[in-house]
This record gives C-alpha cells, sequence and structure tokens, in this order.
C-alpha cells in the first residue's frame, strides 16, 4: 500500500498542491516539514531495533519510515535555532546535526520511489553539466563560455558579433541583512576594459537569441507540459521573462515529437523523474535548450494554463510508472 | 574592483499586498480564513481576497462605519484589478527570490 512522504518546509505552496491530491486520492501521506525538526516533529533512529520513525506532536501520528513507499522530495529547510544561551557557533554545530540527521533519514529511504532522487538532482542542478549533456542528446544550445580568461572571453563576444547575454551559473541571489538582489539574464552591454572585473569570477555568457517566445516544459515522468511564454510582448521581459512576470501571457502548446523524445531522454540520462526545462523558441521556430531545473516550480503553470501538474505528480507516486 | 556579474544585480520587489495566510498543522496545508472559515490558500478566488481585505480595512479602522469600510475596500481592490488574487498567490508561490532558486532543491541546506 502506497504511503507518500512530503520532504519540504511549511512554507513551500507548492507542496499544498500534493497534499489536496493525496487528500482527494485517498492516498496515505505525511508531510514532513524539516523546519519542524525539534519544533513539532521528532525523530528516533534505533539503528539496534531496525526502528526509524518520526513523531507529530501536534497531530500525535507516528511514522515508520520503513513504510514510506515514495517520496515527494520539494524543498526542505532547516529549522530557525533561537536559544539565548548559544552562541553562533554552538548554533552552526546544531544546524550542522539537523542536517546530517535529515540526511541519514534520506538515505534511510533510499529504497522508496523518489521524485526525484536527491543525489540525482544536486547533480543536474549545475548549469555546465545540463549544456554538456543537452548537447550530447543532440539538443541545440547557445553558444556557451565560462570563462575569467579575459582574451577568451573578448573573442567569444567578437565571435558573437557583440551580442551576448550573461548570466548567473547557479542561483543569482544575493542575499543581504535586511533586503535582497538578484541578478537574472542580462544582455552583455561590452566587455569591461578593466582585467580585473573579468579575472575575479567565472562568467558565464552565451550569444543572444532572437526568439519568439520562451517555452517551460514541465516533464512529469513521460509527459510534457508545454507552456508558451510570451516573453516578447513587453520589452522589460524580451531577455529574461522572470523580470516582470506579472501578465505576461500563457499559454499551453503541443511540443514536437522530437523535442519531446529529447526531454525524456533528459530526464533518464539525469536519473530524474521531473524537470522543468526552459527552451528558447527562436525566430525560425526551433527549440534552444536553456537550462533544466530539476527541482524547479509548478505550481504557476498549473494555475495559469489549468494543466494537471500536480495531478500527474500524484499519479507517479503511486504508480512508479518512470 | 567588483566582478563583472555584479554589475547586473539588481533590487528585488516584495508583494506590494499580502494575502494574510498561515500553515495548519492538522491540514497540512496553508489555509486562510474567510469570515471565520478555513480554506486552503491554494484553492482561493479573487471574490475570497476581496473579502480577506474587507475584513482587514475593518480590523484596522474599526470605528469606521460601514460605507466607509465599503468604500476602502472597493477603492483598494478597484485599483488593483481583476487578476489581483491571482498576482499575490503567484507571488506566494514563486516571490522573485524563490523563483530565482528555481535551480535549488532547498533554500538554507547548502
Amino acid at each position: 500500500m502506497t504511503k507518500v512522504l512530503i520532504i519540504s518546509n511549511k512554507s513551500d505552496i507548492t507542496s499544498d498542491f500534493i497534499v489536496k491530491q493525496l487528500k482527494e486520492k485517498e492516498i496515505d501521506f505525511f508531510r514532513f516539514n524539516t523546519d519542524e525538526l525539534t519544533k513539532t516533529i521528532s525523530c528516533t533512529l534505533d539503528l539496534h531495533k531496525n526502528s526509524f520513525i518520526l513523531y507529530d506532536t501536534i497531530k500525535k501520528e507516528k511514522v515508520n519510515l520503513a513504510g514510506i513507499t515514495a517520496v515527494y522530495f520539494r524543498r526542505p529547510e532547516l529549522p530557525i535555532i533561537e536559544y539565548d544561551d548559544l552562541n553562533r557557533g554552538e548554533i552552526n554545530l546544531i544546524q550542522n546535526e539537523i542536517l546530517f540527521t535529515l540526511e541519514g533519514i534520506y538515505k534511510l529511504l533510499r529504497k522508496a520511489y523518489w521524485i526525484s532522487p536527491i543525489y540525482s538532482i544536486r547533480e543536474a542542478e549545475n548549469k555546465i553539466f545540463q549544456l554538456e549533456v543537452a548537447k550530447e542528446l543532440n539538443l541545440k544550445i547557445p553558444k556557451s563560455i565560462v570563462s575569467n580568461q579575459y582574451e577568451d572571453v573578448n573573442e567569444f563576444y567578437s565571435n558573437c558579433d557583440e551580442n551576448c547575454i550573461i548570466k548567473p551559473i547557479k542561483s543569482g541571489v544575493i542575499e543581504e541583512e535586511n533586503k535582497s538582489k538578484v541578478i537574472y539574464t542580462n544582455l552583455l552591454d561590452k566587455i569591461p576594459s578593466s582585467r580585473e572585473q573579468i579575472n575575479s569570477c567565472p562568467n558565464f555568457l552565451q550569444s543572444h537569441i532572437l526568439k519568439n517566445g520562451d517555452v517551460r516544459v514541465t516533464m512529469v515522468g513521460e509527459k510534457a507540459f508545454a507552456t508558451m511564454i510570451h516573453s516578447q510582448e513587453d520589452s522589460k521581459t524580451k531577455v529574461d521573462w522572470r523580470i516582470n512576470q506579472d501578465f505576461l501571457k500563457h499559454t499551453r502548446i503541443e511540443l514536437p515529437s522530437d523535442i519531446h523524445n529529447k526531454c525524456v531522454k533528459l530526464l533518464r540520462h539525469l536519473n530524474l523523474r521531473f524537470g522543468a526545462i526552459d527552451f528558447v523558441l527562436d525566430k525560425n521556430e526551433e527549440f534552444i535548450f536553456l537550462e533544466i531545473n530539476p527541482n524547479g516550480q509548478w505550481a504557476w503553470i498549473e494555475k495559469l494554463t489549468g494543466y494537471q501538474i500536480s495531478h500527474e505528480i500524484t499519479n507517479l507516486l503511486v504508480n512508479e510508472s518512470f | 574592483m567588483k566582478p563583472l556579474l555584479i554589475d547586473y544585480a539588481i533590487d528585488t520587489e516584495q508583494p506590494k499586498n499580502q494575502f494574510k495566510y498561515e500553515y495548519d498543522f492538522e491540514e497540512s496545508l496553508s489555509i486562510v480564513l474567510i469570515n471565520n472559515e478555513k480554506k486552503a490558500l491554494i484553492e482561493t478566488n479573487n471574490q475570497d481576497f476581496a473579502l480577506q481585505t474587507r475584513t482587514k480595512v475593518y480590523d484596522e479602522t474599526n470605528e469606521c462605519n460601514v460605507d466607509m469600510i465599503n468604500m476602502q475596500t472597493k477603492t483598494r481592490v478597484h485599483q488593483e484589478n481583476d487578476d489581483a488574487y491571482l498576482q499575490l498567490l503567484d507571488m506566494t508561490i514563486k516571490t522573485y527570490v524563490k523563483q530565482e532558486r528555481d535551480d535549488e532543491s532547498s533554500n538554507n541546506l547548502k
């Protein structure tokens, strides 16, 4: 009998969509908000007795990890540790203890069916690796370079007719004390004259592709939910649609079978069961692969298009068919 | 001199209005209170948003008369637009910071 474990945090609204589906389908589940470990959730992992239990002190529920058949891995977070008598170093130590307990729990659940296996997600998150794999699978990718070698960056820029974008290799978020900043994909104005600006950090540059729009393909197993994001209708979103998402039109589209097959292959190659894949649809209506988010957001796509993504994820957790 | 990439950093935007919601431990999802009734956040709509706004305005100005409250609410809602609810939920689902972290499997576990 299926018992699903959702691993996430309390604020993850996307997991709410899965909770709703599981309830409607009357599938047994437990939502493990890892930010509640040491608060409303406790655990006992008894290696002598082979007994691995989570306790929900609010619901008075006892969850035997051995009974978990499927895991939906979303966005675990660490609990906030606030004890007046602990200094920063001691808090860090406690957080590491919690972190490694969580990692142990993931290992104990290794025989369950994961969407997606956690180590596959972590491996697939690297954009350089993704581009290499996509190219290997004959997906078209933009000309791309990662370099902090001044001459090579300059040469790449010239070879792209001085029409390049620059973007972060990982996340573009800069967190500061009271506010945060973000770096989206930007047109590169020019190569700076200062070598130091290039040498001091690897720079991820790609040829700038003129596009008809952006396509987000949400893959759940073999099912593709393809959405055209009409980014070219607003001057602010032409280069990166995320900069001004309000009222950006989203429409369902049918993927060419060749691209669909390659998306399935990409998932299989990366050992993923879910992926949010970003393409550019260029002026020749060609799909150009940008990146895959192995644990990307999808709830807003479901809301805007009516695609039944949560239904499909839930089905996959039960049927384990991919 | 800062690395080139940093030149492109911009301030993140915060949602102008917040739909008031909280996590319900019994239900395992976030809920909103509409007329003292629980409703899953993901099932709310524009009407709920208007109702919650009205309640909020009433809470904040509980000495005002009803007409005044309604006027304020209508003005507020009107100033937004028909999709105000969707925007707010959308923001909740993928605030700029979280959305940007599309490629990360966790927020503070690295």
